[in-house]
């Protein structure tokens, strides 16, 4: 057959099938005659392809021994390709070495095939992988990048022991700091274990106790406690450690303190405790309170001498009720029995003498009873409960009827509120503002008082005492009150007036004040000469009774 | 037995008062209010339950119709003075009351408390305390009844 027959006669179904029957066959002469049988190149090829076939197949070991270490290799298709071809290549120089002495050409023309199809593919794969390829660095270039590694870290290192030796400084520093601020501490500050050993001292410890910081240190705390406290003070420390916390000061028992030279002095101790490595130290503040001492018993010697001298006032008010009375009432029965027994014996000048006598014993009889009455205000036990201050200004009316009556006086009121009130002690203020307004009257007009209450949040106007409350006024048409005197008014036997004018003897609004003081509100007025006043007065919604000042009233 | 307004024998008072000159002008006020009765005086608490038990010096006196007391006594004051015979069966229907100086809310409210048949302030007026003699007559011997 001709070439061109011969090859489409290989293509077709026949010849392939004809191929692959005859694969194994020896049917041409082997290719040993090629070389004429010399031994020299028979072994030369022999050799030399058996070498490399050798060669060859080590190669894929050696790449599977290398993929199998390296499981994570991006490339590992490659190497398979890579393998499998240098196989095929192995084979074809075996083919080669056995086909000297048989002639399978078709099997090794098979395996060529083979081989080619690998090797083209390969190569094709290989031209692919050039650009990642390109990316792999080379060895010199790995070789750079890794000595730029290493005096990165040479430098991070340098960088290290520098921060370390700064952080060393500062921390040196903080505690120089930290052992400044503790020695500064105005108050003594103490560390101690739970066996009652001295950890650390401050300055002011070694003040206040007397001994050097040497002589306290890895010493018994006892030796700041007073004997006879020694037993029950380490109790107080072993249940501390059992159960620490945070006391602040002020919130323990006062303490006794022991100096060196035995004198003790009053403590007081805050504790707290931190967890060293070396397990819990308790931290102690220690104040001296003995000035602080000083000033509580000079405050309540104070106190005491206030309440004698309170006591002694209101027993004054006794004294003044009995004893004051008494001898008055002798002057004033003695000289009328004169006056009614010597009628005759005594003339007209006499008997005025004895007028002004017993006139004066009598208004010296009231100064005393008002005067008792004041003392009363602010001593006598008061009931503070809701009542409707309507029911006082009745009563108060009532009191004043013949007041009223004579005066020719029309006494109105507004809707009055419920309130928290004494109802004895608000009736006499109602009664006596009532009746100064009856009683500080014109000639004309006739007397119009009004009464009205008004809610004010922050205790009225312009003087506000700042609370809620309702807030009173009793308004007058009388005479009216100089701006000078609004103040004045309402201290004790204050008069505006002679006795012959307006009778009284200017205690009135004394006691309104002192009444209006124990419910917590106050009084004051506004007026104009010639046409009228207006007195206020506060009772809070919450009477904040003032009766810390009230001696407990002796027998009145 | 009925009881006689019209009293036999005369109306005897008891006057417990410490200060001379209240016991002369209280005397000299009844004598000027025309008072029925007799006026004993004893000048302090002890002395008045003396009297009243006939005891000692009193061995003779009579059992008042009424009992003047005040408060400020020596010795015994005038409101144990009052316990003491408010607390004695025998004594205690003898109406006492209180004359005193003080006006003050506690010893009005002992005395009551301690039944006190009433309380009296002291007048400072003579002329008052005369009206206080009649007022005292008319009212306990002529309207109220007392057990003799």
């Amino acid at each position: 057959m001709r070439g061109a027959a011969r090859i489409r006669h290989f293509i077709t179904v026949g010849g392939l099938v004809n191929f692959f029957r005859r694969l194994l066959d020896s049917d041409f002469m082997p290719h040993g005659h090629c070389f004429l049988w010399q031994p020299g190149l028979i072994w030369l090829h022999v050799t030399s392809d058996s070498l490399i076939a050798l060669a060859y197949y080590s190669i894929p070991l050696t790449l599977l021994y290398f993929v199998k270490k390296r499981a994570g290799l991006a490339v590992n298709w490659l190497i398979v390709m890579f393998g499998a071809f240098i196989v095929a290549c192995g084979t074809t120089h075996l083919m080669s070495v056995w086909d000297l002495w048989h002639s399978t050409y078709r099997l090794e023309g098979l395996i060529k095939a083979i081989t080619a199809v690998l090797s083209v593919g390969t190569a094709i794969a290989c031209v692919r992988l050039i650009p990642t390829a390109n990316r792999i660095p080379t060895a010199t270039e790995t070789e750079r990048v890794n000595s730029a590694l290493q005096s990165e870290i040479d430098a991070r290192k340098e960088t290290e022991k520098k921060l370390e030796a700064m952080f060393e400084t500062r921390r040196l520093a903080g505690e120089a700091k930290l052992n400044a601020f503790v020695e500064a501490v105005p108050e003594g500050m103490l560390l101690v274990s739970n066996d009652g050993a001295i950890h650390m001292v401050n300055r002011r410890m070694e003040e206040m106790f007397g001994y050097s910081r040497e002589e306290l240190l890895g010493k018994r705390l006892d030796m700041l406690v007073p004997d006879r406290y020694r037993s029950r003070h380490s109790g107080h420390r072993a249940r501390y450690f059992e159960e620490p916390k945070v006391r602040a000061m002020g919130a323990g028992r006062d303490l006794t303190g022991r100096r060196k030279d035995g004198s003790e002095f009053p403590v007081e101790i805050g504790l707290s405790y931190v967890d060293t490595g070396e397990g819990m130290l308790a931290l102690g503040i220690v104040i001296d309170i003995t000035e602080r001492k000083r000033v509580e018993s000079e405050f309540a010697r104070i106190n005491s001498e206030l309440v004698r001298s309170n006591t002694e006032l209101g027993q004054f008010a006794y004294v003044a009720s009995h004893d004051l009375q008494e001898p008055l009432r002798m002057v004033t029965g003695y000289l009328q029995l004169l006056e009614k027994r010597y009628k005759g014996q005594i003339d007209q000048e006499g008997t005025e003498f004895i007028h002004y006598a017993v006139d004066g014993a009598i208004r010296m009889k009231r100064l005393i009873e008002d005067l008792l009455a004041l003392s009363r205000a602010g001593t006598q036990k008061a009931s503070f409960r809701p009542v409707d201050s309507r029911t006082l200004f009745d009563a108060a009316c009532a009191n004043l009827s013949v007041a009223i009556r004579e005066g020719g006086a029309e006494v109105t009121c507004g809707p009055l509120p419920m309130i928290i009130a004494d109802t004895g002690l608000l009736t006499q203020v109602f009664q006596n503002l009532i009746g100064n307004a009856i009683k500080f009257r014109r000639d004309d007009p006739p007397p119009r008082i009004h009464v009205s209450a008004e809610l004010s949040k922050d205790g009225s106007g312009k003087e506000g005492s700042g609370k809620e409350g309702w807030v009173f006024s009793v308004r007058d048409n009388g005479i009216g009150i100089e701006d000078r005197h609004r103040e004045r008014i309402f201290g004790i036997f204050e008069r505006l007036h002679s006795a012959d004018q307006y009778e009284g003897s200017g205690v009135g609004l004394a006691i309104t004040q002192r009444i209006l003081e124990r419910h917590g509100g106050r009084v004051w007025v506004e007026s104009k000469i010639g046409e009228g006043s207006t007195f206020f007065f506060l009772i809070p919604m919450q009477p904040a009774v003032q009766d810390l000042n009230r001696v407990a009233a002796t027998k009145s | 037995m009925p009881y006689s307004r019209v009293h036999s024998n005369p109306i005897e008072v008891l006057l417990v008062e410490d200060n001379p000159g209240d016991v002369r002008l209280l005397q000299e006020a009844f004598k000027d209010g025309q008072f029925s009765g007799r006026l004993h005086v004893v000048g302090d608490g002890e002395e008045a339950l003396a009297f009243l038990n006939r005891e000692g010096p009193f061995e003779q006196a009579p059992r008042p119709s009424f009992i003047l007391l005040d408060l400020n006594l020596p010795r015994k004051g005038g409101h144990e003075v009052l316990a003491e015979v408010k607390k004695s069966k025998d004594l205690r229907r003898i109406p006492v009351f209180i004359l005193s100086t003080s006006t003050g809310c506690d010893d009005i409210a002992n005395a009551y408390d301690l039944h006190a048949n009433c309380y009296i302030p002291k007048p400072v007026d003579l002329d008052k305390l005369i009206q206080m003699s009649q007022r005292i007559e008319a009212f306990w011997l002529k309207t109220a009844v007392i057990t003799a």
